[in-house]
């Protein structure tokens, strides 16, 4: 199937914004230290950067992994 | 009730761009404002920017619904998409570092902010809603010029953002119509009726070309359409192929450029005016270059490939939509 690994692409996206929702809302969400609001507010912060970067490795290594596979010389 | 709204917006949207892009190009090629299409043959000149078919449409239109409803929502997207409108054109005239359009399209963003015209609610399929109010205004400064520019870097062939952005409009409308949200509904009309009209001169072989301001005025008012009817997560979906495309370049190149000042491009232009994917390493990976990864193309065949695609997301982005809680 000539557009198979953007079709399977544009799936894995929906997933981790379905996923992500999950996290935010079911799990960052409620968090709240005994410590106070500033740092949950912090906690909370480096949880969502930490699930962006996450969130473009697995992108970034499927297009590695797709990339070599078929697009470069193999000479 | 809503259905005689619904049709003046369209039809004027519809017919102002249909009947205007062709005096258009008759001006633009009198004066000479054309571009090199450098994938035709014989040095093909084709008259840019068409943006201005585009917002006459685009306006007459939301003015007319204003003048309907007084929505606050309507002059928001309305503002956004002539600001957003501005940047572009600026560019058109006059080409402008990679760092131009992202930081001059946050003005576009304040005109929503300025209108309190948005519902700082995160709406997800499943598990309810997020509430963001201070992340949220950040969110609407940044998510303006996203918009904008990812639907400005599909702008690579002929009628591809013309056909995509008329795509993944149609489960936004059908969204909005579904959550009851009628006036921001039949504001999102403009955004599809200017792109199927426009796309009658765009498409291959190109007559026009929308240039920065035409795709940048697609881009905000789809963005801002996504932010005031809140329907953010749709609208992204929506958009995926887009996305993946902004995405693939900004991993390759890893920093906000230009196409044009890209050296190694990513695809190889054929004699025979077929494009095939560049084998280099070097060479930036985008949307197109994944598309034409089985073998060379002709550019209507990319074209059809990518609103396979944009068909795909946009079927994604209604089941989304049920699944928040809209019931067909």
């Amino acid at each position: 199937m000539r557009l198979g690994f953007l079709f399977g692409f544009v799936i894995v996206m929906w997933a981790l914004i379905i996923f992500g929702g999950y996290i935010l809302i079911k799990v960052v969400a409620p968090i709240q230290l005994e410590s106070g609001d500033i740092a949950s507010s912090v906690l909370k912060a480096v949880i969502a950067i930490s699930m962006v970067i996450i969130w473009i490795w697995i992108l970034v290594t499927l297009k590695n992994t797709y990339t070599k596979r078929r697009l470069t010389k193999t000479s | 009730m809503s259905f005689v709204p619904a049709i003046t917006v369209s039809a004027i949207a519809f017919v102002v761009t249909y009947f205007l892009t062709p005096v258009l190009i008759k001006y633009l090629n009198q004066r000479g404002m054309v571009v090199k299409d450098y994938h035709k043959p014989n040095n093909q000149q084709v008259p840019r920017p068409g943006g201005l078919s585009i917002i006459a449409g685009i306006v007459a239109a939301e003015v007319a619904l204003f003048a309907f409803t007084m929505s606050s929502g309507v002059l928001a997207i309305l503002l956004c998409t002539v600001i957003a409108f501005f940047v572009g054109y600026v560019d058109d005239k006059k080409t402008m570092g990679g760092y131009f359009k992202p930081v001059a399209l946050v003005g576009a963003a304040i005109p929503i902010i300025l209108l309190n015209a948005y519902d700082f609610h995160l709406d997800f399929p499943f598990f309810g809603s997020a509430k963001i109010p201070i992340l949220y205004i950040a969110l609407i400064l940044v998510a303006i010029p996203i918009m904008g520019n990812t639907i400005n870097s599909i702008d690579v062939l002929n009628g591809i953002v013309s056909g995509f952005i008329a795509i993944a409009s149609v489960p936004l409308i059908i969204t909005l119509f579904l959550q009851n949200k009628v006036d921001i509904a039949i504001a999102a009309l403009p955004l599809l009726l200017s792109a199927i009209a426009f796309y009658k001169y765009h498409k291959y072989p190109s007559r026009i070309f929308p240039g920065d301001s035409g795709t940048l005025a697609w881009g905000a008012m789809y963005g801002a359409i996504a932010i005031v009817g809140g329907v953010e997560v749709v609208a992204t979906i929506a958009l995926l192929p887009a996305v993946i495309n902004s995405f693939l370049f900004l991993a390759s190149v890893k920093k906000i450029v230009e196409h044009r000042a890209i050296k190694e491009r990513p695809t190889v232009l054929l004699d025979d005016y077929r494009l095939k994917a560049s084998t280099e390493s070097s060479a930036p990976v985008t949307l197109l270059r994944l598309v034409l990864a089985n073998g060379p193309m002709r550019e209507d065949e990319i074209a059809r490939s990518i609103f396979k695609l944009g068909v795909f997301s946009a079927g994604m982005a209604i089941l989304t939509a049920v699944l928040i809680g809209v019931s067909i």
